[in-house]
């Protein structure tokens, strides 16, 4: 259920999930991390069968499941270091984010979701991921930020590795 | 070694030539064909993933009269269910009429099996239930069990919930093929009195390579770890000042550790060693009821100590970093897919369930920040394999001090050995390899 707001605060919203995909691709990894809030959960649901998805981070297990920036600056350093072979090199990556909705808005906080598709390429073969997120962004001294991002991966064969760049 | 001039035969002779094998002087050298040549695929895929006992799910995947999953045994469509009379089946996965698949989601509940095609319905034992116009199209009626039924997985037997299977019905008990990996799976199933479950939430990885590479490095590779797996060893460390977050089972210089390597024999394996953290365990916390259980030595090996089991060739049953079962398979010859589960106490309080799922998530997996790094290695290991100017890969370490048969540590939590050596022992890939070729050349041992 989409709700309206003027075109301005709409631009500020999508701008975060659009500098989120560019800062990826174009591994401006500082200013990436900075998107998050300190205690953001970054989430990736399991899958259990064809349609059925594990719900419970608490009981079930997730693809990935974080409750902290820390967490995230973690697996940022990990793939950043130089010492993970899964990273050297790293892939190219081209995120496309598309049929964003605005699910719910107050003063400081706004849920939206997203659709989104991403290829990556390394070894010269290209890889591809797609799935929706739903995000709640939280206003913090006037900067909208992701206070919470679950997402939702239609393929999740992981081929070789699934990071946060492909997501 | 004497490398071979022209590709083996199939007897025991041409394939042992691939091993250059003299342990007691410290050389073992495996010629890289096994990973690349499809010919040595299309043997193991009928000697051993259909000729073998292979693990094929666990029971709690199949809880209620109705629920199945689907499988690939090698190369064959495979239904594990628990029928409507409580007995776990395994059927190929084809009609009897033309082939079509039976079931065709992973998993589901069903009473019947009713074929999509052209109607024919089996009952959850196997029995034909109905095909259509029986009257009409055949001389007399049809025999529902043996001439239209389904067709059985010959051997399908469970071990403490470890369902194990095989397509060939000339192989041992599941008892002569566990040997002393069966103990080893009571110590992980032992910890809750109301056994182990699979948790909600799998998903499997692909890598660019041959399956023995996941089996090797699952089944034995304690050398890998502080390089291979560094940048984990760096978040663990980053987070060891963080409070509040969920510290990582400390797996850095593992040599410097009490522990060693194990062969049970039949080409399974094992390492272990005292981890320095035990108290980051999600079992720590039974240590004293576990110790009145089963006495202070099984207790500190259930909760303290860091334990791989491989059980040759598809499952690594992992109770260290993560509760985990491990399982793979042969895509191709240089294509594996790896599938992961995460197991748990039935019933785990929910401190403990958080602490085990993040410390899975953080390792395993294809999503996890030590499996894919494992992938990664397992690639370059295969393109390395295309090398063929360096024809042989050099696996004997720790084999000129190896120790043969049990001893001491095995003896006290009940386990028998083959072989055993330290961290690091490449003879659980010699190990592997014996079994390869026992189960490669069948009646030539
Ligand atoms: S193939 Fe199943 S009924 Fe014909
Ligand atoms: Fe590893």
């Amino acid at each position: 259920m989409a709700v309206e707001t003027d075109f301005s605060t709409w631009q500020a919203l999508t701008g975060v999930l659009n500098e989120e995909a560019a800062a990826l691709d174009e591994q401006r990894w500082d200013d990436w991390v900075e998107l998050f809030t300190d205690d953001c959960v970054y989430w990736v649901q399991a899958w259990q069968g064809e349609h059925e998805l594990a719900n419970d981070p608490e009981r079930d297990v997730s693809l990935i499941y974080m409750d902290s920036k820390a967490m995230i600056e973690d697996r940022l350093w990990r793939f950043t270091s130089g010492t993970a072979p899964a990273a050297i090199p790293l892939p190219r990556t081209s995120h496309l984010v598309g049929t964003v909705t605005l699910q719910a808005l107050s003063d400081n906080e706004a849920q939206l979701r997203s659709h989104w598709q991403v290829a990556a390429y390394r070894f010269k073969e290209l890889t591809q991921t797609a799935g929706r997120s739903d995000y709640t962004l939280r206003r913090e001294s006037g900067r909208w930020r992701i206070a919470r991002r679950r997402s939702i991966l239609i393929n999740d064969l992981a081929q070789t590795a699934l990071d946060l760049y492909h997501l | 070694m004497n490398a071979p001039q022209q590709p083996p035969g199939w007897q025991r002779e041409g394939l042992a030539t691939l091993f250059d094998r003299r342990p007691d002087e410290g050389i073992y050298r495996v010629d890289r064909s096994v990973y690349t040549d499809p010919a040595i695929l299309e043997l193991e895929m009928e000697h051993i993933f259909e000729g073998s006992w292979i693990y094929a799910a666990h029971e709690s995947q199949i809880p209620e009269k109705g629920d199945f999953i689907t499988l690939t045994m090698g190369r064959q469509p495979v239904i594990i269910n628990r029928g409507m009379s409580g007995k776990i089946n395994g059927f190929i996965n084809a009609c009897p009429h033309r082939g079509a698949r039976l079931c065709r989601t992973e998993l589901g509940n069903r009473k019947n099996f009713a074929c999509t095609y052209h109607g024919w319905t089996f009952d959850s034992s196997g029995e034909a239930l109905w095909v259509q116009r029986e009257e009409d199209g055949y001389p007399q009626p049809l025999d529902h069990i043996n001439g239209v039924g389904l067709t059985r997985v010959p051997r399908v037997e469970s071990y403490r919930g470890f369902i194990f299977a095989s397509l060939s019905d000339q192989v041992p008990t599941l008892a002569d093929h566990l040997l002393g990996a069966a103990p080893y799976i009571d110590m992980l199933v032992d910890q809750a009195p109301e056994g182990f479950e699979v948790l909600k939430g799998y998903s499997s990885s692909i890598y660019h390579g041959n399956w023995k590479l996941m089996l090797e490095n699952g089944g034995g590779d304690g050398l890998h770890p502080d390089y291979a797996h560094a940048s984990l060893l760096g978040v663990a460390n980053r987070k060891l000042e963080r409070a509040g977050a969920v510290q990582t089972m400390q797996i850095d210089k593992m040599h410097e550790k009490r522990g060693g390597q194990w062969a049970f024999g039949n080409g399974h394996s094992g390492i272990w060693f005292n981890f320095p953290n035990p108290e980051n365990r999600p079992i720590y916390k039974r240590l004293p009821e576990l110790t009145e259980i089963h006495g202070e030595t099984k207790a500190t090996w259930m909760t303290s100590v860091f334990r791989n089991l491989s059980v040759y060739p598809n499952l690594h049953l992992l109770d260290q970093m993560a509760t985990l079962i491990r399982t793979f398979r042969p895509l191709s010859v240089d294509r594996t897919e790896i599938t992961f589960y995460c197991i748990a106490p039935v019933n785990e309080p929910r401190n403990e369930r958080i602490q085990r799922l993040r410390q899975f998530e953080e390792f395993f997996a294809g999503s996890g920040m030590g499996t894919p790094d494992d992938n990664a290695e397992f690639e370059e290991c295969q393109k390395g394999a295309e090398g063929r100017n360096l024809a042989t890969s050099y696996i004997g370490f720790g084999l000129h001090n190896r120790h043969e048969g049990t001893d001491e540590v095995a003896r006290s939590v009940g386990i028998e050995l083959a072989h055993s050596g330290i961290i690091g022992y490449e003879g659980c890939t010699m190990t592997q390899y014996d079994r390869w070729l026992e189960l490669l050349t069948p009646g030539e041992g």
